[in-house]
């Protein structure tokens, strides 16, 4: 019989198997295959005493130093346990261009009737100081009147740096000047087109025309400054003037304080 | 600014609580680390040269390692595969190194002492286990590393370090009897 099919059983109970009963019958009758389980078991013995001698190296007693300072030296280069440098240089770039896009995106104006009567766009750009309002308004090209839809009761305002025709019936002619410096980049057109025109009432065009002559002259100061308005101020203002609507006459009706009588054809 | 000042301050120490910490865990797995590669390069400079690339891999994921038992796992199996690796290398350039030198017949084996020859028989049989299996008995053999602890660090079940356990030592004992049978025969 050979004894090569049991050699398997004999390794697996060498290991810690349990032994089945044809190969318990086996090694009872086969010495050769008790010589070899008895050797497998040696071996093995052999292997776990070899394994155990060799495993039991400890590390160099400068290990632990090497390893601080190894990674002492990988932090000093890169973010202490944050992210990667490569990761954060990628990010900075990333955030740049973003920024870059934005900042050079032009903003796009609906030209039509609705556009004159948007006053947050106009207050988009507006400086909260009379000051700077002055400076963002004097950079904004002014349109003529032409055939766009504008109250009859509203006037444009003149542009600083230009001088002013003066003033009659209390309407403020409309002024050309001209266009503000355009960023690289933009055609002026561009920039003319994409800067809402500032519509404001009469007097009060009046009033910044004076304010900008004393603020080139220097003589502005807090003290002469009007108070800051606000966006909800201003839109009141922009919004409060009334319509100013013709009376209304209806012929052959007649508001007396008698008692209503039949109507009078004609 | 004193307020940044006083801020600072936080977090330099921060940092330095967590260098000591790491510091702390290298300590007490350095050789567990050693021991891992040198099972399967068998040459101290090769494996504390394993073990320290693996640490300091550890490093930048420390914040996320600070347990004792996630971190030793970790390492045990950075370890092993660095090891490996560098073994299939070492094995690549030997094998071409052995092909020159039998060339030039400046074989050694008969210059072997006894001892030696059935050390690397021993390991040899151990090299041409499956890799899976080859893990589980090098780990087990690790002094205080019994079956639980052999499957937290491979975070494998207990039940599978068992069965290939048991599997690599009837390879073993197999491929020894034939290995010894043939040395004993020349």
């Amino acid at each position: 019989m050979s004894c090569e099919r049991f050699h398997a059983a004999l390794a697996a109970h060498a290991a810690g198997g349990d032994l089945d009963a044809a190969t318990a019958r086996h090694l009872g009758d086969c010495a050769a295959c008790r010589a070899l389980l008895e050797a497998q078991h040696g071996v093995l013995a052999e292997l776990d005493a070899e394994l155990g001698r060799t495993l039991s190296i400890a590390a160099s007693p400068d290990f632990v130093a090497r390893i601080a300072q190894a990674t002492s030296e990988t932090r000093s280069h890169s973010p202490r346990w944050g992210f990667p440098a490569p990761l954060l240089a990628g990010l900075g770039v990333a955030a740049v261009v973003l920024l870059a896009v934005w900042v050079r995106q032009p903003v796009v104006q609906d030209q039509g009737p609705a556009a004159a009567f948007r006053p947050f766009d106009k207050l988009r750009g507006v400086p909260s100081t009379v000051e700077g309002r002055l400076k963002a308004e004097a950079t904004q090209p002014v349109e003529r009147s032409t055939a766009r839809a504008t109250p009859p009761s509203t006037a444009r305002v003149a542009s600083a740096g230009v001088a002013s025709t003066p003033v009659a019936s209390g309407r403020v002619p409309p002024v050309r000047v001209p266009p503000a410096r355009v960023a690289s980049g933009f055609s002026r057109k561009a920039v003319a087109q994409s800067d809402p025109p500032v519509i404001v009432e009469a007097s009060r065009a009046l009033a910044l025309q004076r304010l900008r002559e004393l603020n080139a002259q220097g003589r502005l100061d807090g003290k002469a400054l009007p108070p800051a308005v606000t966006p909800e101020t201003a839109l009141a203002e922009l919004t409060v003037a009334p319509l100013a609507v013709a009376d209304i006459s209806i012929p052959d009706v007649e508001i007396v304080n008698r008692p209503p009588t039949a109507p009078q054809r004609q | 600014m004193n307020e940044t000042a006083g801020h600072l301050p936080r977090l330099v120490s921060l940092d330095a609580a967590l260098e000591r910490e790491f510091e702390q865990a290298v300590r007490g797995a350095a050789d567990l680390a050693v021991r891992v590669a040198f099972g399967v390069l068998r040459r101290r400079e090769d494996a504390e040269d394993v073990a320290q690339e693996a640490f300091t891999r550890a490093c930048p994921k420390f914040r996320d390692l600070r347990e004792p038992e996630q971190f030793r796992g970790w390492i045990v199996r950075v370890t092993w595969r660095l090891a490996i690796d560098r073994w299939r290398a070492d094995r690549r350039r030997e094998t071409r190194e052995q092909r020159a030198a039998d060339e030039a017949g400046s074989r050694t084996v008969e210059d072997d002492a006894v001892a030696a020859e059935r050390s690397a028989l021993l390991w040899k049989a151990v090299d041409e286990l499956p890799e899976k299996l080859r893990a589980v008995i090098i780990l087990s053999s690790l002094q205080g590393h019994d079956v639980r602890e052999v499957a937290q660090l491979l975070e494998i079940p207990e039940g599978t370090v068992k069965s290939r356990l048991f599997l690599a030592r009837a390879a073993l004992a197999e491929r020894l009897t034939c290995l010894a049978n043939d040395s004993t025969r020349r």
